[in-house]
């Protein structure tokens, strides 16, 4: 076979071109510490990372959704929290009321230190954040108690999605924790003011009958709080199940897409080599001596 | 009787034919490097005998010293008819490769404006709305979320159609360049005959045709003949003459209404009839941008187009049963599309909806507003159900394999167009070998003519002295 001086040197340019194409290549993936830059740099691994991605930002959004669901919970927690404070001291005043040597002066007094009280407890029951009135149901751009403390929420209760098809619920209704008027729950306004009316007329039968329903008023919070803590560790669980899935599913793409330095570098290390051998056989093929040295 | 003249003749035809391949060694050498070149090699042969009467009326032969016979060119047929073949091929992936990597761009995932993270969105939209459903801004942003999807399957459709485009403009200039390359034939056809008829080689515009012949070769399926008279006979791909003789076809390019206004290419033959043969080009470059305009683009738009489709469908079948703020349901959110062909170019959320964000039909009841979620939470559960239309996947996990394909496709299209080359350049390599040009070798002929001029020149100076001498005698 006849070699030309072409094939020579064409042969040399091809060599090292390749070469340079995978240095080229490496280069980039070690800059930019990512291996699938683009879906051909492996079509497997970039479907893979994105059915990932897609379930990563799910868990991100689940774990921004367990966050506001923790936020209501709490808020409403506390609230309820501080009701069954307010029932406490009512309580206080009501077996005050009863002592025999109370003045009508002095009925009158405590009658509006309950009047203040309920005055508190409406402000709880109405109580607003972010925007909402947490204890309104659906209903919750209005007040849930009007001013005849009577109530105009609704019994719905909010459901966030924490987890594929796994809700919390992150509202309750007001008539649970404050009575809506209806059998089913305690009228803790109603109670309160009929507290009122019975101190201020020093009515000591209806005095005792309140103070024994301001009993089922406290019962009726703790009952609130009871369903509102076992949603409360629901999100907690949620919120360990999530961050553990968000490690996985870090550490799931990383491995798909991210270089592994050590073997990235190694190969760099080879194809130089090679591309050094490669300049240095194709310069002395180049250069060869040839008859024109000695005519 | 042998005169000194005819020795003298003798000589001098020694050192015209030295000359000649001089002449041939220097045209080699500075065509080492021209593309196409094949290299030509002087045949020198003897100029016969001739009849001499010696002194005792025998008749004998003497020489009439050398000729050169002909200049020929190395040339493989084998191998230039399979390089023509590699030609085709490799320019057919060439292309495909080049534009689908174009393609492949519009799946880069670091994107703003990719399907993918903007379904993920909109469902995370939905999602985030449904812990504040009366909240305006948060449904404005699930508005926006939802444009966004519309823009991002908007924006796919146009830039997949502008790669088209763009193979388009080149087709447009590659079938120019057949025409021109098809009219050096033809002009080269026709001054080979004229030097062939009188039994010479027209070596260099034999060199010259071939060169046009390769390059059209790269661009589409070629067939060449070439007919005793030194005339090649070109045809495209299934039989569509382009060459005969002098003479050469039209190729030309035109919108073609029933393909999105992208171009046809059309022939019209050495008798006018005009055909269309787009779909009879199946190789070279030109083969390649069909292939990747008709056939693999549309196919993933294709794709997308179903992906646009059945997600429209599916999120206003939940958005309808739901109710807005105003207590009213059977609101589409997506304006309806009607068919699959075109629905991502199409994708358009409802106008009356994106002006009042309040008309979002996140509540199932409508008693129970502004704090119903629940049409919201349904919606949500799109993302994660499977869609018999989409092979019984998610939306996103369509998406993915769509991207996997695209990303195989290159792949497949990279190995292949890098395989062709390879198989191009061994070929090349081999023709190399039999047609290029060795300095080496040349300078061997360079030595062996120079030689060969310096013992004629000798001959000649022997003869002159010869000749002094008899002169001598005479004075």
């Amino acid at each position: 076979m006849r070699v030309t001086e072409k094939q020579r040197f064409v042969l040399s340019q091809l060599r090292i071109g390749k070469q340079r194409v995978r240095q080229i290549k490496l280069t980039e993936q070690l800059s930019s510490g990512i291996r699938v830059n683009r879906p051909s740099d492996d079509s497997i691994a970039a479907k893979k990372v994105s059915v990932l991605q897609t379930e990563y930002s799910r868990i991100e959004q689940y774990q921004k959704n367990v966050e506001a669901a923790h936020r209501l919970l709490t808020v409403a927690d506390h609230t309820i929290g501080e009701s069954s404070n307010t029932l406490f001291r009512l309580k206080e005043i009501a077996i005050r009321g009863l002592n025999s040597s109370m003045t009508p002066s002095d009925r009158n007094n405590l009658a509006e230190e309950i009047a203040t009280l309920k005055e508190h407890m409406m402000t709880l029951a109405n109580t607003r954040t972010e925007n909402r009135y947490i204890f309104g149901g659906y209903a919750m751009s209005a007040p849930p108690y009007d001013n005849a403390f009577n109530f105009v929420g609704d019994t719905n209760t909010t459901s966030i999605a924490v987890g594929d098809s796994s809700l919390v619920k992150a509202t309750i209704p007001g008539g649970s924790a404050f009575g809506d008027g209806t059998a089913a729950t305690v009228d803790v306004f109603d109670n309160i003011n009929q507290l009122e009316t019975a101190v201020r007329l020093g009515i000591e039968v209806d005095m005792q009958n309140e103070l024994e329903r301001l009993e089922s008023s406290i019962e009726q919070g703790i009952e609130a709080r009871r369903f509102i803590g076992l949603q409360l560790s629901r999100v907690e669980a949620s919120k360990t199940i999530l961050a553990y899935k968000d490690t996985e599913l870090r550490a799931g793409m990383a491995q798909l897409k991210d270089v592994d330095f050590t073997s990235a570098v190694s190969e760099l290390k080879v194809v130089e080599n090679a591309l050094q051998a490669t300049i240095a056989t194709s310069s002395r093929l180049m250069k060869g001596t040839s008859l024109l040295d000695y005519l | 009787m042998l005169g000194l003249k005819n020795t003298l003749r003798n000589a001098a035809s020694g050192m015209n034919a030295s000359q000649a391949g001089l002449a041939t060694v220097g045209h080699n050498l500075a065509n080492a490097d021209t593309d196409g070149y094949s290299r030509q090699q002087v045949h020198i042969g003897n100029r016969g005998p001739l009849k001499v009467f010696t002194g005792s009326q025998q008749i004998s032969q003497a020489g009439q010293g050398a000729t050169v016979q002909n200049i020929q060119r190395a040339h493989s047929t084998f191998l230039e008819r399979q390089l023509l073949r590699d030609r085709m091929e490799r320019g057919f992936f060439q292309e495909q490769s080049q534009g689908l990597k174009l393609f492949e761009r519009l799946f880069d995932d670091q994107a703003s404006n990719t399907i993918g993270p903007a379904i993920d969105e909109f469902f995370n939209a939905a999602r985030d709305l449904s812990q504040e459903p009366h909240r305006f801004g948060n449904r404005q942003m699930f508005m926006l979320s939802a444009e966004n999807i519309a823009r991002s399957f908007n924006e796919f459709s146009q830039q997949a159609h502008s790669v088209r485009e763009d193979a388009d403009r080149t087709l447009q200039a590659n079938v120019e360049r057949i025409n021109e390359l098809a009219e050096i034939i033809a002009a080269t056809n026709s001054r080979i005959g004229t030097i062939e008829a009188v039994g010479l080689t027209a070596n260099d515009f034999r060199d010259q045709r071939d060169i046009a012949v390769k390059e059209i070769a790269e661009l589409a399926d070629v067939r060449v003949l070439i007919h005793k008279d030194g005339g090649a006979q070109i045809d495209l791909a299934n039989g569509f003459s382009l060459v005969q003789g002098n003479n050469r076809a039209v190729l030309s390019t035109i919108p073609d209404p029933a393909n999105a206004g992208l171009l046809a290419i059309e022939h019209t033959s050495l008798s006018g009839v005009t055909t269309e043969i787009t779909n009879s080009i199946q190789t070279g470059e030109i083969g390649g941008l069909l292939n990747l305009r008709d056939t693999v683009i549309p196919t993933h738009m294709g794709e997308m187009d179903q992906l646009a489709f059945t997600f429209v469908a599916e999120v206003n079948a939940v958005h309808q049963a739901g109710v807005g703020l105003d207590g009213l349901g059977g609101r589409d959110l997506f304006d309806p599309i009607g068919v699959v062909a075109g629905a991502g170019l199409s994708m358009s959320v409802n106008q009356v909806i994106e002006a009042d964000p309040g008309l979002i039909a996140a509540a199932v009841d409508p008693a129970a507003l502004p704090g119903d979620n629940r049409n919201l939470l349904a919606l949500a559960d799109l993302q994660t159900a499977s869609h018999a239309v989409l092979t019984n996947v998610t939306f996103n996990h369509f998406y993915s394999e769509v991207i996997r394909s695209v990303g195989a496709g290159v792949n497949r299209s990279e190995q292949l167009s890098e395989f062709h080359q390879t198989r191009f350049e061994q070929s090349d390599s081999l023709r190399e070998s039999i047609e290029g040009v060795s300095i080496d070798d040349e300078m061997v002929d360079l030595s062996r003519f120079q030689k060969h001029f310096e013992a004629s020149a000798r001959v000649m100076d022997t003869v002159n002295r010869m000749m002094d001498e008899i002169m001598q005698l005479i004075r």
